[in-house]
C-alpha cells in the first residue's frame, strides 16, 4: 500500500455493493450489485492484503479470507433467514480456517464444534418461527440502508488507516545498515585503491540511492518521506560528487572525507525521520519496559526480545491444546471461574425468560 | 520487520466486524440481527489470534476461548428472548417494538408496499372422460 488513499476505492465499491444487495421493497438488480462486491473483493486483495510470494499458506489465506467476507456479504444482504444461516456457516467454517493457518487448532475445531450446535438451534428458529409466505416486514425491508452502510464503512477505513500508520516498517535502519557499514569498512582501508574497492565506486551511491527510494515507497506519510527524499537527492547529487572529486586526487585522506560525509547525512535524515509524527505513532506500538514481571506461563513475555521470521511471526509451541491449558489454568484461573459461573446465569436466565408464566402454576 | 501476515490477518478482521456492524444496525429480522452481532465477534476473535501468532503468546488463544464462552451465553438469553418477543407480536420484526423508543425519536414509517406474492397457479385437474358406469344396485338380503 503506498498511499492511505488505496483505502478508499475497495471501500467505497464495497459499500455501494452492500447499499444495493439490501433488501428493500423494489430492489436493484442483483447481478449489478454482486458484480460490485466481487469488483469491491478483487480490489481489496490486490491494493490492501501485502504478499510477498505464492506460496500454500498464501494462497490458503487468499481462499479463506475470500470466502469469509463474500459468505458474510451475503449473510448481511440475504432476505432468507434459511440462507443467512447458511451464510454464517460459510463464515464460521472459513474463520476456522484462518485460525488453522495461524496455528490454533485447537480453537479451530472448538469453534467448528460450538457454533455447529449454534447454527442448528437457529435454523430450529427459523423453521418455527419464520414461517411465512410472501413477502414480510422483517425480512424486506432495511432500516436506513444508506446511514448505516456509511457509519460501517467509514469506521472500517478508520480501522484501515490506523492500521496502515501504525504497522509498517518504522525503521530507517534496516535499509540504510548495509551501506554504513561498507562506507566505515572502506574508511578504514589503508591505500586509495582499497577504500575504492572495498566500498566499490560511484555504484556505491546508485545502489544505496535505490535502497533509499525503495525504503520510501513503502512509507505513506508525507513529512517523513520528504526527508528520505532530501537524502536520496543528496547522495544522488552532492555526495556522489565529492566522492567523485575525492577519487581523481587518487588519496586516502579527501576519500576519508568523502565518506564521513555520507555517514553524517545519513545520520541526519536518520534522525529525521524519527522524530516525523509517523515514527513516533510506530513508537506507541514497542512493549512495555523489561522491569515488569510479566507472567512467563502463557509463553514469552512481551517485554522480552522475541525472535520472528520474515512473515513476522514468532514460534508458537506445538502441542496447542497443552500450551492453552497451561495458559488457562494458571495466568487465566479466576477467569475460566468467573466464565463458568457466566455460563450458569445465562441457562437459568434463558430457562426463567422462557417460560410461560401461566403454565408455571399448573 | 514488517509484521504482514498479521496486517493482513488485522485487515479480514475488521472487515468481518464492520459488515456485521452494518447488518445489526440495518437489518429488521431479529435473527439475522444476532448471526451478524456473532460475525462482529468472529472478526474479533481473528483478531486476537492473529495478535497471538504474532507475539508467540498463548494469551490471544486463551482471550479467543473466553469471546465464545460469551456468545454461546448471549446466543443463549438472545434466544429465549425472541421466542417471548415473537410470542407476542407473533412476528420477528423489530420495528414492531418501536414504541420502546426515546420520546424524541420519530416513528419509522414504512412508506413503500411491499410487493405482492406470487400467486400460487391452482394445481392442475383432469377432465372428466367417459362416463360414470352405472352400478346395479346393492339389496339387502335381510
Amino acid at each position: 500500500m503506498t498511499t492511505p488513499w488505496a483505502i478508499v476505492w475497495p471501500l467505497a465499491l464495497g459499500a455501494i455493493a452492500i447499499y444495493m444487495l439490501l433488501p428493500r421493497p423494489k430492489p436493484f438488480p442483483t447481478l449489478i450489485g454482486g458484480a460490485t462486491a466481487g469488483a469491491a473483493l478483487l480490489l481489496a486483495g490486490f491494493l490492501l492484503i501485502r504478499t510477498e510470494a505464492i506460496s500454500p499458506e498464501n494462497v490458503l489465506f487468499y481462499c479463506f479470507s475470500g470466502i469469509a467476507l463474500a459468505a458474510g456479504g451475503s449473510l448481511v444482504t440475504q432476505q432468507k433467514p434459511a440462507y443467512a444461516a447458511l451464510s454464517f456457516a460459510l463464515v464460521v467454517l472459513s474463520t476456522c480456517g484462518l485460525f488453522l493457518l495461524q496455528a490454533a487448532p485447537f480453537l479451530m475445531a472448538a469453534t467448528i464444534i460450538i457454533y455447529a450446535g449454534a447454527i442448528i438451534v437457529t435454523f430450529l428458529f427459523v423453521l418455527m418461527l419464520s414461517q411465512q409466505d410472501g413477502p414480510s416486514d422483517a425480512d424486506d425491508r432495511s432500516r436506513e440502508p444508506l446511514l448505516s452502510t456509511i457509519a460501517g464503512f467509514v469506521l472500517l477505513g478508520a480501522l484501515l488507516y490506523v492500521l496502515s500508520i501504525s504497522i509498517t516498517a518504522p525503521s530507517v535502519d534496516p535499509a540504510f545498515a548495509p551501506f554504513l557499514e561498507r562506507a566505515r569498512a572502506a574508511a578504514k582501508e589503508e591505500t586509495p585503491e582499497q577504500i575504492a574497492s572495498t566500498l566499490g565506486g560511484t555504484k556505491f551511491f546508485q545502489e544505496f540511492e535505490k535502497a533509499v527510494y525503495e525504503f520510501r515507497e513503502t512509507i505513506n506519510d508525507k513529512q517523513a518521506a520528504a526527508g528520505l527524499e532530501t537524502f536520496r537527492e543528496q547522495l544522488e547529487g552532492e555526495l556522489r560528487g565529492d566522492w567523485q572529486k575525492a577519487e581523481t586526487t587518487r588519496e586516502a585522506a579527501p576519500m576519508r572525507a568523502a565518506l564521513t560525509k555520507v555517514d553524517e547525512a545519513a545520520a541526519q535524515a536518520r534522525q529525521a525521520f524519527a522524530a516525523s509524527a509517523f515514527a513516533r505513532t510506530a513508537q506507541a506500538m514497542q512493549p512495555p519496559a523489561d522491569t515488569l514481571p510479566l507472567s512467563p506461563f502463557s509463553g514469552p513475555p512481551s517485554n522480552r526480545p522475541i525472535a520472528r521470521d520474515a512473515r513476522g511471526d514468532a514460534a508458537l509451541p506445538a502441542a496447542n491444546v497443552e500450551a492453552l491449558g497451561r495458559s488457562l489454568y494458571t495466568d487465566f484461573l479466576l477467569a475460566v471461574e468467573l466464565g463458568g459461573t457466566l455460563l450458569l446465569v445465562a441457562t437459568v436466565g434463558a430457562i426463567a425468560i422462557a417460560t410461560r408464566h401461566g403454565e408455571r402454576q399448573s | 520487520m514488517t509484521p504482514l501476515s498479521l496486517h493482513n490477518y488485522l485487515i479480514v478482521g475488521a472487515a468481518l466486524f464492520a459488515l456485521g456492524a452494518i447488518g445489526f444496525l440495518t437489518r429488521r429480522n431479529l435473527i439475522i440481527m444476532f448471526l451478524c452481532a456473532e460475525m462482529m465477534l468472529q472478526g474479533v476473535a481473528l483478531n486476537l489470534v492473529a495478535f497471538s501468532r504474532s507475539w508467540g503468546n498463548m494469551q490471544g488463544q486463551a482471550f479467543t476461548l473466553f469471546v465464545v464462552t460469551v456468545a454461546a451465553c448471549e446466543a443463549a438469553i438472545a434466544l429465549a428472548l425472541f421466542l417471548v418477543l415473537f410470542r407476542y407480536r407473533r412476528s420477528l420484526d423489530v420495528s414492531l417494538w418501536q414504541d420502546l423508543r426515546e420520546p424524541d425519536q420519530e416513528a419509522t414509517v414504512d412508506d413503500e408496499s411491499l410487493p405482492e406474492a406470487p400467486k400460487e397457479e391452482p394445481m392442475p385437474r383432469l377432465t372428466p372422460a367417459g362416463h360414470e358406469p352405472k352400478r346395479p344396485q346393492e339389496t339387502s338380503p335381510v
